[in-house]
């Protein structure tokens, strides 16, 4: 089975496992942790189970996940009494972490605490991985409005049709050890410039989707 | 020149402070506001440049050699990032902190460097809590977040209520007998402390308890020097418990710990290491 952690309001991965099929695919939002048959035992696996979709799935049957939300927020528990929302979105949070980093499949991508995947690295530390590896960068403009986007899914690449754009996401997504990421390079007067990145795929590309279900499955 | 991130009222910033000018080094204190305000910015070379307010002038982030970080509101995002790039020590990095805020992924981390570690449970199914509470006759509950929860034994109340960890994992692990012990890890230095309580958490308000300095043996003070190694911490605090047969537990470590309550008595200077590793830390590549 496939899963896919993702945010009540994540449309592009609630249509992931129409998409798929006719792979087992489920959707995990933090609803799903709210709900009766989690077991988690890190000293035996083999009696570990989640809920997805409702249903009751051992973890040593998941063999692939796409992780679409950074963290669980108090905004995606509507069902928990407002008190204590805070509490049980860092507690959600910290068990998915966990389970997550204990999985022998593949994880796209695996959780770095304490966010659900990675990397979700802050903006200077992008622009200075990318500064070691000689891609340009550019300013911390306030507003982009010309913004080219190179996704790496393992060895493929889409986006950007530029070659020295796709070269440079290859070169990140290695320096940074994903085997997904979202290079986001910016239009200066110079050419186009590393801004960013992010594992934020865009789901509705056909190709990257299907990257993607390669990848896991 | 040394950075201190947090405030004076705090504990162990304090003293930590005190140690620093005991040493006669030179530190700057920066508060929430003045971290707020930090400017910072990447060179076309990689090179981190920035300053900060503190003390009513600017500090250029070149002159600190090390840093200290007990922020109650780490949301300065450019001083939290300049924590975890700049080449300089940091007590501790935001990056290492990080990992330690799921108590259960520290699970795995911790059997890996030696120590036992309790059977844990973590689980939304009452049933599962019942049937887990009855093999080992004796369970506690506490949080998997970093959230400061207190460790509270399962008891027959808890039977009733059991039903509502529907609504959120929760974790349990067999309650561990033995004599607690707190180990602070300050770079390549160990610290000991022994605590007699008979509450299932001593930190808890009212709890009768005694903390003396204690002697650890030398394996398993290389554990926990191992174990903060492995997590990337300078600075840990590191809760152990051996049980009557001397069979030694750790339950979780502490990324920024709250020392002063274990500086009582003598044997145990803490903030004088963690001032000392600060003054002699190298500059990082």
């Amino acid at each position: 089975m496939l899963v896919v952690v993702a945010g009540a309001q994540d449309v592009g991965a609630r249509r992931l496992p129409e998409r798929w099929a006719p792979h087992d695919v489920a959707v995990l939002t933090p609803a799903d942790l709210a709900t009766v048959g989690w077991r988690w035992r890190p000293a035996a696996p083999e009696q570990s189970a989640a809920v997805l979709d409702g249903r009751l799935v051992a973890l040593t049957d998941i063999s692939g996940v796409l992780v679409r939300l950074p963290a669980v927020t108090p905004r995606e528990l509507p069902q928990i009494s407002a008190a204590e929302r805070d509490y049980v979105a860092a507690e959600m949070t910290a068990f998915l972490v966990a389970v997550l980093g204990s999985l022998d499949c593949v994880v796209l991508n695996p959780p770095a605490s304490p966010f659900l995947t990675s990397p979700l690295w802050r903006r200077e530390r992008w622009m200075r991985a990318a500064a070691r590896l000689g891609i340009p960068t550019a300013g911390p403009a306030s507003r982009h409005t010309d913004v080219s986007a190179v996704t790496v899914v393992g060895d493929r690449c889409f986006g950007a049709r530029e070659g020295e754009l796709r070269r440079q996401s290859r070169l990140l997504a290695r320096a940074c050890g994903a085997a997904m990421v979202v290079a986001r390079f910016v239009a200066t007067p110079v050419g186009r410039r590393l801004a960013g990145a992010d594992p934020w795929a865009d789901l509705e590309d056909d190709d990257v989707a299907a990257a993607l279900l390669a990848h896991l499955a | 020149m040394i950075l201190l991130w947090g405030s004076l009222g705090d504990g162990p910033l304090a003293r930590v402070a005190a140690a620093l000018d005991d040493l006669a080094c030179r530190m700057c204190l920066v508060d929430e506001e003045d971290a707020r305000r930090t400017e910072l910015a990447v060179a076309e070379d990689g090179a981190l440049r920035g300053s900060i307010p503190a003390g009513g002038r600017r500090i250029d982030l070149a002159e600190v050699t090390a840093a200290y970080l007990r922020p109650r509101d780490p949301r300065a995002d450019a001083l939290w990032a300049w924590a975890d790039l700049a080449g300089v020590t940091v007590v501790n990095r935001p990056a290492a902190m990080s990992r330690c805020f799921s108590k259960a992924q520290q699970l795995p981390v911790i059997a890996s460097s030696g120590f036992a570690v309790p059977d844990t449970l973590i689980t939304t199914d009452p049933r599962a809590a019942l049937e887990f509470w009855d093999r080992h006759g004796a369970v506690i509950y506490k949080s998997i977040s970093s959230t400061r929860s207190i460790v509270s034994r399962l008891t027959a109340d808890h039977r009733q209520r059991l039903d509502d960890i529907r609504w959120c994992p929760t974790q349990f692990q067999e309650l561990v007998p033995g004599v607690d012990h707190r180990v602070h890890v300050v770079g390549e230095r160990t610290f000991c402390s022994v605590i007699r309580s008979s509450a299932d958490d001593y930190r808890a308000a009212g709890a009768a308890v005694a903390v003396e300095s204690g002697e650890l043996p030398e394996p398993c003070a290389q554990r926990c020097r191992m174990l903060a190694r492995q997590l990337g911490l300078l600075f840990a605090g590191i809760d152990l418990r051996v049980t009557p047969d001397g069979r030694w537990y750790c339950f979780e470590v502490n990324p920024s710990p709250a020392f002063a309550y274990y500086e009582r008595g003598p044997g145990n200077p803490i903030a004088a290491a963690v001032a000392a590793l600060l003054r002699d830390a190298p500059r990082e590549s």
